[in-house]
């Protein structure tokens, strides 16, 4: 089943640059999509868009049925809520805990204390940092910061997980080891759509996209 | 930590300040509003007897001006009490017993209707010269329409300042959320990529403005306390100078409470309007 779906949708930014146009692209329930490009591609524009941070200029997205385009700015909140991301860097509020910073999303939903402190845990563990809780993030390593980041992302138990570079910062090892995380939540019918400039990692996708930037001059951007 | 503190102490301060200002200033208009009956106004006057009147013929006298259809209130002052308290604000109270005659004389306050003109209030003056044991009528006009004025001019100067200060007071509460929202943008945009909604995301923002204004309101109760000790005794030496006995009291809590609440209302309507102002550069402008 088809959870996401872009139609022709181009992006114009307010100084008239066209990052992206006619993009067109369906992504199955439950798969690893990556999405490949040079710099100024539109990648991230792309995940952008799917997380209603911008708004296409024209097209359509999709996701799980419901054309977010049309959403309010509050239900874009409440959309938001369901979508688990990761980015690059800067993923961590750094004077807060990482069973705060894990934490976050469920306190939004108002679940309940002990509820929260059990599911952090627990998630904490999935991702292989027990006993971390307490910790700031800036005692740890970038790849422990990026599990973190990532526990976040997974802890609403969301059905799409949008990451924008997760392994940027990180050496071939790490990479590999968040890249696996995530793939291994597609098990769990998790979708996860992943931007990267590593094209070694795309051994790991289900399937592909590449963006390349066309020949014009506004860098208009196509999907292959 | 420190400079943190230090900054959000010159914060409440500023908003202190310019609370105390304008407050100050109502104190003391209010204060020396007291003393009104001795000093000249449009619709009041005095009425000073004969030394030689008996008490018979002054409230004779004093009833038929009552009695004027101008006149809403006449009040006799005999002169023993005239005397007594002027030793009293003079703070002479022992020379009364080496005076051989009271000096002062039976004194009647009139009031007149609001509506009176002064040519008026000035026809009933006349009347009341003509009646037999008054000896003066202390009224002038001139003084009279100029007091006003300057003291019309003292009243809208005061809502010229509060209006002033109270715009400097939120431009400053409003400066000190925008920077509070700007050192935890990061913070901010995690939270909108989260899917935080906006009041979770304002709420630490409308606290702090709140709390700036309600802190700088009891700092501006204090600082008001202390300029009030400061200048108790000349304005007491001031209104003694016009009869009138009475110390200058503390602020009361009902007054503190007021100062309090406009400091949070000026506090919340700054940050109300910098976090709707700021917050919006972070999901219109989102940039990773």
């Amino acid at each position: 089943m088809k959870i996401i779906e872009f139609n022709g949708v181009d992006h114009v930014f307010p100084d008239g640059t066209k990052p992206l146009q006619n993009i067109s692209l369906s992504i199955e329930e439950g798969t690893l999509h990556f999405v490949v490009g040079p710099s100024g591609s539109g990648k991230t524009t792309l995940l952008n868009l799917l997380l209603g941070l911008y708004q296409p200029a024209e097209g359509e997205i999709w996701v799980n049925q419901c054309n977010i385009c049309v959403l309010s700015e509050r239900q874009l909140t409440l959309y938001r809520q369901h979508i688990g991301t990761v980015f690059q860097q800067n993923n961590l509020i750094p004077h807060r805990t990482v069973f705060e910073n894990v934490a976050m999303p469920l306190w939004l939903r108002g679940v309940e204390r002990r509820e929260v402190q059990r599911i952090v845990v627990q998630m904490l563990g999935e991702v292989g940092l027990t006993g971390f809780e307490e910790v700031l993030p800036l005692h740890l390593s970038s790849g422990d910061q990026q599990r973190v980041a990532i526990a976040r992302a997974l802890i609403t138990g969301p059905r799409i997980v949008v990451a924008d570079e997760p392994t940027g910062n990180l050496d071939r090892q790490l990479a590999g080891s968040v890249t696996q995380l995530l793939k291994h939540q597609t098990t769990l019918g998790v979708t996860v759509i992943m931007v990267s400039h590593d094209e070694e990692l795309t051994k790991f996708a289900d399937t592909i996209s590449r963006l390349e930037p066309a020949l014009n001059k506004i860098g208009t951007s196509t999907l292959k | 930590m420190l400079v943190h503190v230090v900054m959000t102490f010159f914060v409440m301060l500023l908003i202190g300040v310019s609370i105390a200002l304008p407050s100050g200033l109502w104190v003391i208009r209010d204060y020396l509003s007291y003393a009104d009956l001795a000093w000249p106004t449009e619709r009041g006057f005095n009425v000073f007897f004969e030394s030689e009147a008996t008490e018979t013929q002054i409230n004779s006298t004093a009833q038929t001006i009552r009695n004027h259809n101008f006149v809403i209130e006449a009040y006799l002052i005999p002169k023993s009490v005239a005397l007594q308290e002027f030793l009293i604000a003079a703070d002479l109270p022992d020379i009364a017993e080496g005076m051989a005659e009271n000096p002062l004389p039976d004194t009647l306050t009139v009031l007149v209707k609001e509506n009176i003109q002064v040519v008026e209030v000035e026809r009933l003056t006349d009347f009341i010269r003509r009646l037999e044991t008054v000896d003066q009528v202390s009224y002038d006009a001139q003084i009279t329409v100029r007091f006003n004025a300057i003291h019309t001019i003292f009243n809208r100067m005061l809502w010229v300042v509060a209006g002033t200060f109270c715009l400097f007071a939120l431009f400053v509460s409003a400066s000190a959320v925008r920077i509070a929202i700007e050192s935890r943008f990061h913070e901010i945009r995690i939270l909108h990529v989260i899917g935080s909604p906006g009041r979770i995301t304002r709420g630490p923002f409308l606290w702090c403005g709140f709390m700036y204004g309600t802190l700088g309101g009891i700092l501006a109760a204090v600082l008001l306390t202390l300029v009030l000790m400061f200048v108790e005794e000349p304005l007491r030496t001031l209104t003694a100078s016009y009869g009138v006995g009475r110390d200058l009291q503390n602020l009361d809590w009902t007054f503190v409470g007021i100062l309090c609440a406009i400091g949070a209302f000026l506090g919340l309507s700054s940050a109300l309007y910098s976090s709707w102002r700021h917050l919006q550069r972070v999901t219109r402008n989102w940039v990773i």
